[in-house]
Order: C-alpha cells, then sequence, then structure tokens
C-alpha cells in the first residue's frame, strides 16, 4: 500500500516536472531581481465540505483556505470542523477541528490568468473527541450496553499535495486538491481507536488493520484578493 | 475546461472506487479465547470436568461435556478472568488476563470488541502454551493447549 503511494507521488512529480526538463539551456539571460513581498491574499471556502454535508445525512463539516504568495511561494493554511453522527446497529459520534499549514510551489508562474498548479506540503493536527455505544448479544452474560468514548484526543500527520487552480470569473478561482496523507500519529486515546478522525478521514481501512496513509481530494471556492500590483514574469524563451 | 471537468469527475470517481463492500459474516473477532486439552498419561483421550466455575459469573453452561477443547469467554468490563475447573478429584485453575478494545470492524458490520495480550498470571495444571495471545477467528484459532 505504502509502496503504490509512494509509485504514485514519483508518477505526479515525473509529470509535473518533465515540461521543466531543458529549461536551464537558456543562452541569453537577464538577471530580474525576485519580488518576494507578498502581492495575492487567496480565501476559500470547501465546497467538497459543503457538498458531502448536504448529501451525507451523517456527516456535517465546514472548511476553509487561505494563502499568500512570497515569489512563487504560497503559505497556506487549511482549517474546518467536522461532526459525524453515525448511527447504524451501533452509535458513533465523533466531533473536532483541524488545521493545515505549510508551502505550495506554483509550477506555472507565467500563467496570465493567474492560474496555478503547485506541489505542496502540509502539517496537519486535529483534536477531536468521539463516542461508540453499542449492544452486544453474549451467549455468556447475555445482552450488554457498552459505551466508550475518548475526550480531547489529538492526531498530526503530513500532506502532499497537488493542486490546481482555475479562473473561472475575474478573481474567482475554482481549486482542486489532490492529498495523500501519511506519517500518521494520535495520541493514546483513552477507551479505544477512534474511527473517524477530522480532516483526515475514516481511521479504519475495511478490514481489521488502522489506515496508514490516506488519499483525499477537496475542492474549493476561491476568492483572490490583490492587494498591490505585481507583473506576472514572462517565460523564460530558449 | 474540458480537462478540468474530466478532473473533477475523476476525484468523484475515485472517492465512490473506494467504499468497499463487506462481508459481516467474515468478521473474526470473538468474545472469547479457545483452549483445548490434551491428556498426558495417554489413558483417555477426553476429559469430563464435574463443571467450570467462571468467578463472578457461576458455572459455564455445557461444562460437563467430555471435552477436547473449551470456549473461554472473556468480560469486557474486566482485564482478568479466573477460571476454576473442578474434576471428581481435584481441581484446576487458570487466570487469564487480557486487554480490550472495541472497534466497528466495518461501517456495514456491527461493532465488536478485540482481546488481545492474552496471558496467563495463574494456572494449576501440568503445564499450558499461549498459541495465540489475540482473539482473532482467521488467524489464531487457539489460544491455549492445556496439557493435564
Amino acid at each position: 500500500m505504502f509502496l503504490s503511494i509512494l509509485k504514485s507521488i514519483y508518477n505526479i512529480l515525473l509529470l509535473t516536472l518533465i515540461p521543466f526538463i531543458g529549461m536551464s539551456q537558456t543562452v541569453d539571460t537577464v538577471r530580474i531581481k525576485l519580488d518576494w513581498n507578498p502581492s495575492r491574499l487567496h480565501v476559500g471556502l470547501d465546497v467538497s465540505r459543503l457538498m458531502g454535508t448536504t448529501i451525507k445525512p451523517h456527516k456535517s463539516s465546514l472548511g476553509g483556505m487561505v494563502d499568500l504568495d512570497f515569489h512563487r511561494f504560497l503559505l497556506t493554511f487549511e482549517g474546518g470542523v467536522e461532526e459525524i453522527n453515525r448511527l447504524k446497529t451501533y452509535e458513533y459520534t465523533n466531533q473536532g477541528s483541524f488545521l493545515k499549514w505549510g508551502i505550495d510551489y506554483n509550477l506555472i508562474p507565467h500563467n496570465k490568468y493567474r492560474n496555478m498548479i503547485s506541489l505542496g506540503l502540509r502539517y496537519a493536527q486535529s483534536r477531536f473527541s468521539d463516542q461508540l455505544n453499542f449492544t452486544e448479544e453474549n451467549p455468556w452474560f447475555g445482552t450488554q450496553t457498552l459505551q466508550f468514548s475518548n475526550q480531547n484526543i489529538s492526531a498530526h500527520w503530513t500532506e502532499i499535495l497537488l493542486r490546481l487552480n482555475v479562473q473561472v470569473w475575474k478573481n474567482v478561482f475554482l481549486g482542486s486538491v489532490l492529498r495523500i496523507e501519511i506519517m500518521k500519529n494520535i495520541s493514546d486515546p483513552d477507551q479505544f481507536i477512534p474511527f473517524d478522525i477530522p480532516g483526515w478521514g475514516r481511521n479504519w481501512k475495511s478490514g481489521t488493520d488502522e489506515k496508514t496513509a490516506n488519499m483525499g481530494f477537496s475542492y474549493y471556492l476561491i476568492y483572490h484578493f490583490s492587494f498591490r500590483e505585481k507583473e506576472i514574469p514572462l517565460k523564460k524563451i530558449k | 475546461m474540458r480537462f478540468w471537468l474530466f478532473f473533477l469527475s475523476f476525484g468523484f470517481c475515485l472517492f465512490e472506487s473506494c467504499n468497499e463492500v463487506e462481508d459481516c459474516t467474515l468478521d473474526p473477532y470473538g468474545n472469547y479465547a479457545v483452549a483445548t486439552f490434551d491428556i498426558l498419561s495417554g489413558e483417555s483421550k477426553i476429559i469430563a470436568f464435574d463443571s467450570i466455575i467462571l468467578e463472578g459469573f457461576g458455572r459455564l453452561p455445557g461444562d460437563r461435556d467430555t471435552l477436547i477443547g473449551m470456549l473461554l469467554p472473556l468480560p469486557v468490563e474486566k482485564t482478568e478472568a479466573v477460571f476454576h475447573y473442578y474434576t471428581d478429584s481435584s481441581l484446576y485453575s487458570l487466570a487469564v488476563g487480557y486487554k480490550s478494545q472495541p472497534l466497528i470492524y466495518d461501517l456495514s458490520c456491527e461493532a465488536t470488541i478485540r482481546f488481545y495480550d492474552l496471558d496467563t498470571s495463574y494456572q494449576s495444571f501440568d503445564s499450558l502454551v499461549i498459541l495465540g495471545s489475540e482473539v482473532h477467528l482467521d488467524y489464531v484459532p487457539i489460544n491455549f493447549e492445556i496439557y493435564l
């Protein structure tokens, strides 16, 4: 599983970087002073979470993101709250929040519409409480009503992202994020291993083991606030 | 734009394809450990107990049968189960320590309890071998082998 994820990351990186191979073979270069001063602030709403809240009756969630540009880099924060109430033969409730922060690297800074393809890295942290209630039929002890809960546990993990921002109208962009979540660590749960982790997703594989890696998609509706003019750098010509 | 639509559709398809369907009858967790008995004397290959008592619960059903194996029920709310085996001439005791953890095996299945780190803090049989320290019906069909 982990090996196939590494292969996927390698393939994504390879496909993304192939167009840039050979770019260093410029004949005439003009040294331009790099502009590290921020010029744009992106504020986004996680549409996939809103859609999930609408479609899935057991889940309500809200998420957003903010990023600020520094040359080709973006300092990014994502956050949200999540509440899950799975009512089956058992009742599982989980509520908490998450925060992710990290850096994105814009691979197409020359795009005249300020569309963006970027690779990113995030450190993510989640804090939540959950509870599991169920009854068990036991041939020796009869029907038992069991209740377990975890209070204020935290989890942290790392994410590798491929992000695409496309202008849809003036300063409005649609952003999609493919994220690979790895290196998850949960602080000692009180009574049981959580089934869900806000911001991470399902903690259990369909089977008997905890997930060590996860993959996710997010879609953002982003508004682009520009607080100073910054020229789009010209593409180097060979 | 076409690429964009493709990418959006791809994401949804990927999400849906990850929703695996689980067969709940394959739940590998039980609420009991399994012990088998082995008679060292070789005169008889089966053993009959007058009664088997689980401390805090009482007499276990089916305890008068001739046994080559026995299910050992493990109470969830405790971390140790003490069994007393009475024959017409002897009393054997077995104290099994364990940890338990509830889990949702799969979204569509019932919640269950996983028992693990099984150990014996006391036993008065001739000898006892721990074959599997977790209750897992697929991987560990027998937890204890008891020699009399």
